[in-house]
């Protein structure tokens, strides 16, 4: 501890001599240049913000790398501490994202299984529904896929369909045909491997799409659609 | 507050006392050592950055831990671009499915205008639907998926003949700056061609083609050409 002890080289009933108060004054400033005063001198907590001048701590007095790992407590830094917007491209190092970093972006259904239709207005295919609420304004691209054994359009009547038969997705929302497909042409049988299609401008807040089939109208047949899946790919 | 004040005991004309002295003397030694200095014999901002010297705050200076998330700033001036360096965040920085949709640019897309009405008649060599062209501008890195795909709407897209399909025996094409890169025989309305191409760098223009027998034409009605660069 840095203690200041000021000796007494003083006596009752004698003078106070210039020798006395020299020595004294050669323990204070022993005391004050010598000895000096630490930390014991000071009250706790003594130096709060009102005692350090603005700015004071500028980056030379810092050496450099002293903000090591170990000075950042875990978590220490949140998303609220990073404004919005901070991580620029610039800031990302090429082929960073890779595949996992990607949230999904897309959605498959349930397969159709085996379905049938003689209807001559637009029918629901069991099952090929799929896509989870759109909430951004890209376009998708959508495709009928294999599940199993798979076919599509095959006609179960004796001399096949005549004409008209149609596949159109919808988005299920809105109601919005994105594809209207139009097969049929005077042919004994008639199938067809898969479907695609590409909506330019969905809209946020709809929730996907269904596939429909019809023999229209003057058409004749049955409309097989046997083991697919509907695929939506959000770009 | 610690103030510090001596003890005057002592008058003008006499010699002091040992009493007197030890009261002068000891007050100070009290102050120093009991009392104490505090804030308050301090004046205001006296540690200045010229009082710091430079370099004099070493890692050893700051405490494990001390910067909490507390202690980093959440206002409108908290942490932004400029303070990350660019390629900052490496491949491990990125949680797992942390980048969303919204967070990906838009995909490179080029899809050709929507065209109601092209037929081709050519039986020697393909010929162009007219207006099934795109135009896309591509990386030279990623491989690009080209779609012939219905308009949608309330247009029924269909491929139809002067003769009856079996006769006209279509063939599709397309080309990428007027190469094939693949043909498909679809004796219906085809519902989603598709084409993968790995283009060179800049611009590279796909076209859809057709041919059919000697004396027939084809027509394609209400198709799209879209083109999109896999990411």
């Amino acid at each position: 501890m840095a203690e200041l002890a000021i000796s007494k080289p003083y006596q009752a009933g004698e003078p106070y001599f210039e020798a006395d108060a020299d020595a004294q004054k050669a323990e204070i400033v022993t005391f004050i240049n010598t000895t000096k005063i630490n930390s014991d001198n000071l009250l706790s907590n003594t130096f709060d913000t009102t005692y350090l001048a603005n700015d004071a701590v500028t980056g030379a007095k810092l050496v450099d790398n002293a903000v090591t790992e170990s000075k950042l407590a875990t978590n220490a830094v949140i998303a609220d501490n990073i404004a919005g917007g901070a991580i620029t491209t610039a800031k990302i190092a090429d082929t960073a994202v890779t595949g996992l970093k990607v949230a999904h972006r897309s959605a498959t259904s349930s397969s159709s299984g085996s379905f049938s239709s003689t209807a001559t207005t637009s029918t629901q295919v069991t099952n090929l529904s799929t896509g989870p609420t759109i909430t951004v304004a890209r376009p998708i691209f959508g495709w009928l896929i294999i599940d199993a054994e798979a076919y599509l359009l095959k006609s179960n009547t004796a001399g096949g369909f005549d004409r008209n038969l149609r596949i159109l997705v919808q988005n299920s929302s809105t109601g919005n045909t994105v594809a209207d497909y139009l097969l049929g042409d005077d042919r004994s049988s008639l199938g067809v491997s898969t479907i695609a299609f590409y909506d330019p401008s969905p809209q946020v807040g709809s929730n996907g799409y269904k596939v429909f089939v019809t023999v229209g109208a003057g058409g004749t047949g049955q409309v097989d659609v046997a083991n697919y899946k509907l695929h939506i790919w959000y770009t | 507050m610690p103030s510090f004040t001596m003890t005057k005991n002592y008058r003008d004309g006499t010699t002091p006392t040992e009493e007197q002295l030890d009261a002068f003397w000891g007050s100070l030694e009290t102050f120093v050592n009991l009392s104490k200095l505090g804030g308050d014999n301090f004046q205001t901002g006296f540690i200045t950055a010229a009082k710091i010297t430079d370099d004099s705050i070493d890692s050893s200076k700051l405490d494990n831990a001390a910067v909490t998330a507390a202690k980093l700033d959440t206002s409108s001036t908290r942490l932004d671009t400029d303070h990350f360096k660019d390629e900052s965040v490496t491949t491990v920085k990125i949680n797992t499915a942390a980048v969303t949709q919204e967070k990906l640019a838009a995909a490179n897309i080029a899809v050709s205008a929507d065209v109601t009405s092209a037929t081709v008649t050519s039986s020697v060599s393909f010929s162009n639907f007219s207006g099934l062209t795109a135009t896309l501008t591509a990386a030279g890195t990623r491989l690009v998926f080209i779609f012939l795909v219905g308009t949608g709407g309330n247009n029924q897209s269909t491929a139809s003949g002067t003769a009856t399909s079996a006769a006209i025996k279509p063939l599709y094409s397309l080309t990428a700056d007027g190469t094939d890169i693949g043909q498909y025989r679809v004796e219906s309305s085809p519902c989603g061609l598709m084409w993968v191409h790995a283009p060179s760098a800049g611009e590279v223009v796909y076209q859809v083609q057709g041919k059919v027998n000697a004396g027939t034409s084809l027509t394609l009605a209400n198709y799209r050409l879209v083109a999109v660069e896999y990411r």
